[in-house]
């Protein structure tokens, strides 16, 4: 049912890409309010600050808007969607390292403030204090992401989170299925390496 | 398979991905293995966490930044093409300052303000010397609105008289002595002369002789082939040993009835008196007296033309003589009904009629053409080298 609901939605992006092609801007305004937040999210999670995704994210129609004519239909809308915004997201994260910033928080930082965040959030009351704990695990498993090399912390998102398959995957990052169940194999394992450390796993 | 190998499988397995044999044999060991079956809950775990994550949904002003963006950006598209649109403007700077060039040419060399004239003829018209030169003079202007007359088919563009100092300085040009006009040049010179006379031709001065308006300009102390080719364009007539004049000019039949009425005024009468000097010189030019064939003589008669000119000065604003025109960067002059190009110098003419084939063909062959062909119904020219007369279409 629910790839019945995928097939019926690809068509209709395709007719948006047509439409948006003949010079109909609110078929591209359709596209955008479609995927805005998928787009948003991922590129939220791959970078860890809302403001830099905004700039992203914004830029990714922009220029999905510039180079729609040239959108060949041959993978989804989505998928090239998440092809341009991990370009962008990726560029953006080379300028800031090249800028010397760093908002990465350190390791040891994270696990003096937060040892076993996950038990203590699924065991507290249901108070302010379980809300500030439930804050807590997500900032956790963000830094945790956020510590992955981006090739795999691209491949985790866009697995994990927002259950692309392997060849859609593989897709937006231009690389073999294999390479991609590699990197998230290594992700997983990455990951739950730092969670336990952090006893949130 | 080990534990090792089972555990690379993991992942593959969580997301359904595996190979139906491989998933077969990583099952095999789970359920034989409890460590790995507790990994594989780990990891599940872990997906689950991050699952739960909650979603980032993108602020309301999303869609509007991005419209923003997009304005911006075709903005600075638009922005962009002057950049492209700047290189045409290089041709149209380029006529312009062609046309800045040659207008001034056209100032320097007919608007040149008649009060430099003036003012140096009213101080050298107080020389007694020059008073029987300055009757000459006005009988040769006199002659020229005859000619101007007869020129414009007996309607005279202007009520007074066409006498002036402008006639006065187309007699001069019509000398044609080099000698002649270099001595004009230093006369005009140490008459307190503001702006001493140049060796630009005034071409037009001794060839136009039609009814429209134009300044008056000081002679020219030398001559060019260019300017011989206009005195003899205009059918004056020179000086034995020089370029022979054009024999159709219709000027030199008219000088001898203006000879005679000229006999009837005057002032011109003292004139005769004064034909035996060299101020004859310069009406000869104009008409068919004969002049200065002897060249030092023609210095004198130009000093007198410039005493001349200042008596007449008050009608110097009548002279009407026809102006030239530059199109397509060519220099035109109107004579005799006919617009001439510079650098006619009598050459054979191809005829062509308008409405011709051949003028379509040559139109189609020089873009420049067409604005030519609007100075006038007749129009002499040059094309590939060859000189062409247009004439007006076979009636």
């Amino acid at each position: 049912m629910v790839e019945v609901f995928e097939t019926a939605r690809t068509h209709s992006d395709a007719r948006l890409v047509e439409q948006c092609r003949n010079g109909d801007d609110s078929a591209f305004d359709e596209l955008v309010r479609r995927y805005k937040d998928r787009v948003f999210n991922v590129v939220c999670r791959f970078l860890g600050n809302r403001e830099d995704a905004l700039d992203v994210v914004q830029e990714v129609f922009v220029r999905a808007y510039r180079s729609i004519g040239g959108f060949q239909g041959r993978s989804k809308v989505y998928t090239w969607l998440y092809s341009i915004a991990a370009n962008l997201a990726r560029n953006r994260l080379r300028d800031q390292s090249r800028k010397g910033r760093d908002c990465a928080v350190s390791l040891e930082g994270l696990e003096a403030e937060a040892p076993g965040i996950a038990q203590r959030a699924a065991t507290a009351d249901p108070t302010p204090r379980k809300a500030l704990e439930r804050k807590e695990l997500e900032e956790a498993l963000q830094q945790c992401l956020s510590e992955l090399q981006d090739h795999y912390r691209l491949a985790f998102v866009l697995r994990t989170i927002e259950d692309l398959s392997y060849d859609e995957i593989a897709e937006v990052m231009g690389c073999p299925t294999g390479t991609v169940k590699s990197r998230l194999n290594h992700a997983r394992r990455m990951l739950r390496e730092r969670l336990g450390q952090l006893e949130v796993l | 398979m080990n534990c090792a190998d089972v555990r690379d499988e993991f992942s593959a397995l969580l997301d359904g991905e595996l190979e139906p044999e491989t998933r077969e044999r990583v099952e095999r060991h789970l359920a034989e293995c409890t460590e790995c079956l507790r990994e594989l809950g780990k990891l599940k775990e872990l997906d689950e966490l991050y699952r739960t994550l909650p979603r980032e949904s993108a602020p309301e002003d999303l869609e509007s930044r991005i419209h923003a963006a997009l304005r911006l950006d075709s903005n600075i598209v638009r922005l962009r093409r002057p950049r492209f649109e700047r290189r045409s403007l290089w041709p149209m700077l380029a006529a312009a300052a062609v046309l800045v060039i040659v207008m001034g040419a056209v100032v320097y060399q007919f608007g040149r303000p008649s009060r430099f004239e003036m003012a140096s003829l009213k101080e050298t018209s107080e020389q007694p010397a020059a008073e029987a030169e300055a009757a000459i003079r006005m009988r040769v202007t006199e002659d020229m609105e005859d000619k101007h007359s007869e020129a414009l088919g007996g309607v005279r563009s202007s009520p007074e008289p066409l006498v002036s100092a402008e006639a006065q300085t187309l007699s001069e040009e019509s000398i044609g002595k080099d000698e002649a006009l270099a001595k004009a040049g230093e006369l005009a010179q140490q008459s307190g002369l503001d702006k001493p006379v140049t060796g630009k031709l005034p071409e037009r001065q001794l060839s136009d002789q039609s009814a429209t308006a134009r300044q008056p300009e000081p002679p020219a102390p030398s001559a060019s082939p260019m300017r011989k080719d206009f005195d003899r364009m205009a059918g004056l007539k020179e000086a034995p040993g020089r370029v022979p004049p054009a024999p159709e000019s219709p000027q030199a039949a008219a000088m001898p009835r203006d000879e005679g009425r000229a006999q009837l005024d005057g002032r011109r009468r003292e004139a005769p008196a004064s034909q035996g000097t060299p101020a004859q010189a310069a009406p000869p030019v104009l008409g068919a007296i004969p002049h200065a064939a002897a060249k030092p003589k023609a210095a004198p008669p130009v000093e007198a033309e410039e005493r001349v000119s200042s008596s007449t000065g008050s009608l110097e604003r009548d002279l009407q003589v026809a102006p030239g025109k530059v199109v397509a960067g060519r220099q035109f002059q109107f004579r005799e009904g006919t617009w001439y190009e510079s650098g006619y110098t009598d050459e054979p003419l191809t005829g062509i009629r308008r409405g011709s084939e051949e003028l379509r063909q040559l139109i189609a062959n020089h873009d420049d053409l067409p604005g030519i062909l609007e100075l006038g119904e007749r129009v002499v020219c040059r094309l590939d080298g060859e000189w062409y007369r247009i004439e007006p279409a076979a009636e």
